[in-house]
């Protein structure tokens, strides 16, 4: 995922940007998402550019999570079906859902046995 | 009306206006003219603040033939300053009661014949315009109740109040601190309450008193905001690992208003893992941003990041603190919100008001229905 963010004004007196964030394919424009304020003895100047933007984007991270978790997904794609079994067959035309962070966390691994050893 | 409505003598009108000649006697043709600081007469419009005043009184020629008749009925006008500076409540409190800087001399009287109208000299009544033409902020305190301008309560009666905001008047309630990030594993600060703009406390049920709120063009009253909630932290204990580590959460994002709501402090604690990250402070208008939870060095929990503070034209408000996650020692709850500051509210439900907002004024919160403002005000 790419996470944008639009500094919409910079307060000199009081030392503070207003900033916008969204993710770089997000359903609306970066206008459209609320601003939040930071303050610059939050930021990275120091060095270059890149790490400016960086401590920007690390303050906005969360606000972009939540951004996409309150995402009111398409009528379409919101018929999540339940099914006991693996027959494809059952499965075809239905819909399905996953959390993406079970794909990147955790690998479900097959096992046929589990020994329980009580001296470990 | 404060002059007679039958036969008005030149002492009638000196009582009233004051005295309009340097002699000790008085000139009826110089009413139509309002006096400088200089002590030459000058034609209307008179300009007090954002006020730009068109005569003596309604009725007072200010060009041509005048008359005692013209004068029967009449009555003063004053301004209080409110346009000469800008302060915060949160760095002096001598200002903020307008009846007490009336009583300090801090007005403006139309005509500028005569000095600030003390209660005795009501004799009938006054017209009080208060002038809030500069910026005002409130202090951080958790008491919605707490304003950063306030009539005053104690005016005498047949008081005939207007209050002008004018188009570089902005009025604050102080924003909500947001909720502090939790210790170790523990639950998430609450965000702190914003507190409000302007009080009416001048009963107007009684004594013939009213107060008119005039919202010019560019003219801002806005609440305080409410903080955003602190995040809460996690414990885990990873199988087969001796790595158990303990995440805390986020601060939560303050309240936008002035003063701003600060942000939440960072959390605390964490072992074999990180703190969450501080809140950000905000400004008058817009919110600051929870800071995210900590993270464990093994293991899926997470801190939980703190919420945003609110600000205007966000619905929603506020958001509470992220629980902490992932642990299965233990996972604290998140912070809950403050509640919101009014831009407006009432000593209590004597304290009558109308509101009138021009084209390009704006009132933000609650009181913008005179009739459903918030009670309460300190």
């Amino acid at each position: 995922m790419k996470i944008i963010v639009k500094i919409i004004e910079y307060l000199e007196d009081t030392q503070q940007i207003v900033v916008k964030f969204c993710r770089k394919n997000a359903p609306k424009s970066i206008d459209e998402y609320p601003a939040g304020a930071i303050d610059v003895n939050r930021l990275e100047t120091v060095y270059d550019s890149q790490c400016l933007v960086e401590s920007i984007m690390k303050i906005g991270y969360p606000t972009i999570q939540k951004q996409e978790s309150n995402e009111t997904p398409l009528t379409e794609n919101d018929d999540i079906a339940t099914i006991e079994g693996t027959d494809l067959r059952d499965y075809v035309g239905k819909i399905f859902e996953s959390d993406s962070r079970m794909m990147v966390d955790r690998v479900t691994r097959k096992m046929k046995k589990i020994i329980i050893d009580d001296d470990i | 009306m404060t002059t007679p409505s039958g036969t008005i003598s030149a002492t009638d009108i000196i009582n009233e206006f004051g005295n309009s000649n340097h002699n000790g006697g008085m000139s009826l043709g110089a009413y139509r003219q309002h006096k400088l600081g200089n002590g030459s007469l000058s034609n209307y419009p008179q300009q007090i603040g954002s006020l730009s005043i068109s005569n003596l009184d309604n009725g007072i020629p200010s060009s041509g033939a005048i008359s005692f008749g013209n004068m029967r009925n009449k009555k003063l006008s004053f301004v209080v300053d409110y346009h000469s500076f800008s302060a915060d409540r949160n760095n002096s409190t001598a200002h903020i009661d307008a009846e007490v800087r009336w009583k300090q001399g801090n007005t403006t009287q139309v005509g500028n014949f005569r000095g600030t109208p003390a209660s005795g000299d009501w004799n009938g009544g006054k017209r009080v315009y208060i002038n809030y033409n500069q910026t005002f902020g409130g202090v951080t305190n958790n008491n919605q109740n707490v304003v950063a301008l306030r009539t005053g309560q104690f005016w005498p009666n047949n008081t005939e109040m207007f209050i002008e905001v004018g188009s570089n008047g902005r009025i604050f309630g102080a924003g909500g601190r947001g909720g502090h990030g939790c210790n170790g594993s523990g639950e998430g600060g609450d965000g702190q309450n914003g507190n409000s703009a302007l009080g009416i406390d001048i009963t107007t049920t009684s004594g013939n008193k009213s107060c008119a709120i005039n919202v010019r063009n560019g003219g801002y009253i806005q609440c305080g905001f409410e903080g955003g909630g602190g995040g809460g932290g996690s414990y885990d204990d990873p199988s087969k690992s001796q790595t158990d580590p303990v995440v805390s959460g986020g601060g939560g994002g303050g309240g936008a208003g002035r003063p701003v709501g600060v942000g939440g402090n960072a959390g605390t604690g964490a072992q074999k893992g990180s703190n969450g990250a501080a809140g950000t402070n905000a400004t008058n208008t817009v919110r600051g941003i929870g800071g995210g939870g900590g993270n464990p060095d093994e293991g899926g929990s997470e801190g939980g990041d703190g919420g945003n503070g609110a600000q205007p034209g966000v619905s929603g408000g506020a958001e509470a603190g992220d629980p902490g996650s992932g642990g299965n020692k233990q996972n604290g709850a998140g912070g809950q919100i403050g509640a919101r500051g009014a831009a407006i509210r009432k000593r209590d439900a004597s304290c009558v008001y109308t509101l009138n907002i021009d084209s390009g004024g704006q009132v933000i919160g609650d009181g913008f229905n005179p009739n459903t403002a918030p009670l309460g005000v300190n």
